[in-house]
């Protein structure tokens, strides 16, 4: 068998309005890196998580292997949700603050009806207070691939800033649920999580 | 338009006076997978491998198959793997993904579907380009205008995007590619056991993925 088609491009549903809002490269810090990436929690086993780092170290993707929840026959009942906590260790120049502005999340969710699926993801620089949290809902029937963005599509946007040359430790915590009807069949999952340090935005502290 | 086909031109020209330099071809276009993971494909599953012309590369997968019908569940029915790869281009140039081919084998008992998806973004971007194919959609309860009846086959899509198209890598940022392809089947569960792989006779299952190149402003 063979097939061919035109390849389809989708600018989906996601805004971009915040990336005009960075500061312009030239107002960047020097010597801004990740210096390590962790993770723990029943979504992501060891060895279940994969970082790619940009070239430039100003952005990255964590792709899962085993982040998703579930129910259906035969699937266990601690499969209806799971978590994921990354643990984000970052240079943080002195004199700079930094702001967690964009966030996209990929994956694919199918749900029979009745069922709901919901992916909450709460971030939390250290040492700020409080943490910000952010959600997306899907009701069944639904059978798709999905992309969502978190931060950012609001305004005012950035909203989340570390505090001056604080901020060194940043945590991302991803849960995944699915519930309903009793006999449906449902999954969710979370294939990639990924942005430009994930859009983390410089500025000089005042 | 008119840049992007000189873009062409250019770039052909350098592989040109490059011709006779194994260095020098390596320095114009090179591919360098950064991680991997996905249900599809653990870290010891996979292997890339770049064309001899430098403007193409295959992924080729030795574990990435979805399975249905008696004894599986919902989780074994979807199958994905992230690819986030490196790719480096003559300077000056960027580049954007100009063809995807897939390539599988099938097993699909008379009531079983199958599709397969790839979708690939670029770091920190919120476009995301994608094609989806199903291998079959009808049954033989529900005949369609493709193949009924058990399908014993390999299978093998060819997409091609339109040059005005193609999604660039961005010229202002070192941002990696991210490629995201994703297997499907679906059966009765009383049904015996139907599957989808990309998988040739000696076991792999491979991705091509065609290079496009076009000058920066």
């Amino acid at each position: 068998m063979a097939m061919r088609t035109p390849l389809l491009i989708a600018i989906c549903c996601l805004s971009s309005t915040s990336l005009a809002k960075k500061p312009p490269p030239s107002t960047h810090p020097t010597g801004v890196a990740i210096e390590s990436v962790t993770y723990s929690g029943d979504g992501c086993p060891a060895g279940s998580v994969a970082v790619g780092l940009s070239p430039d170290g100003e952005a990255f993707t964590v792709a899962f292997s085993d982040l998703f929840a579930a129910v259906g026959t035969g699937v266990a009942a601690t499969d209806a949700t799971h978590h994921c906590q990354l643990h984000l260790k970052l240079t943080v120049p002195a004199g700079w603050s930094y702001a967690l502005a964009t966030v996209d999340y990929r994956g694919y969710v199918s749900l029979d009806e009745g069922l709901t699926a919901r992916r909450q993801s709460r971030y939390h620089i250290s040492g700020e207070a409080p943490e910000t949290a952010f959600a997306s809902t899907w009701n069944g029937p639904v059978d798709d691939s999905y992309a969502v963005r978190d931060l950012g599509t609001g305004a005012p946007a950035p909203a989340y800033w570390s505090r001056c040359g604080k901020g060194k430790n940043l945590l991302i915590d991803t849960e995944l649920d699915v519930q309903g009807a009793a006999g449906g069949e449902g999954l969710v999952t979370v294939d990639a999580l990924d942005g430009e340090i994930f859009h983390l935005v410089w500025q000089p502290c005042s | 338009m008119r840049n992007v086909v000189m873009g062409a031109v250019i770039f052909s020209a350098i592989v040109g006076v490059a011709g006779g330099s194994v260095a020098s071809a390596e320095d114009i276009f090179t591919v360098e997978l950064v991680s991997v993971a996905g249900s599809g494909c653990d870290k010891d599953d996979f292997a890339v491998a770049i064309a001899d012309d430098l403007t193409a590369f295959t992924v080729s997968y030795t574990n990435y198959t979805a399975m249905a019908g008696h004894g599986h569940t919902l989780l074994d029915a979807r199958k994905n793997c992230v690819l986030d790869v490196r790719i480096r281009v003559p300077g000056g140039f960027t580049y954007g993904i100009a063809a995807a081919d897939m390539r599988g084998f099938t097993h699909l008992e008379a009531n079983a579907n199958a599709s397969a998806r790839l979708s690939f973004w670029f770091q920190g971007s919120p476009a995301t380009a994608y094609v989806a194919h199903d291998i079959r959609r009808s049954t033989a309860t529900a005949p369609g205008t493709l193949v009924t009846g058990i399908l014993d086959d390999d299978w093998q899509t060819s997409d091609a995007t339109p040059v005005a198209s193609i999604v660039w890598a961005s010229c202002s940022a070192q941002r990696n590619l991210n490629i995201n392809t994703q297997l499907r089947i679906s059966s009765p569960s009383t049904d015996p056991e139907s599957l989808v792989t990309m998988d040739t006779t000696d076991g792999s299952l491979t991705t091509l993925f065609h290079v496009a190149l076009m000058p920066c402003p």
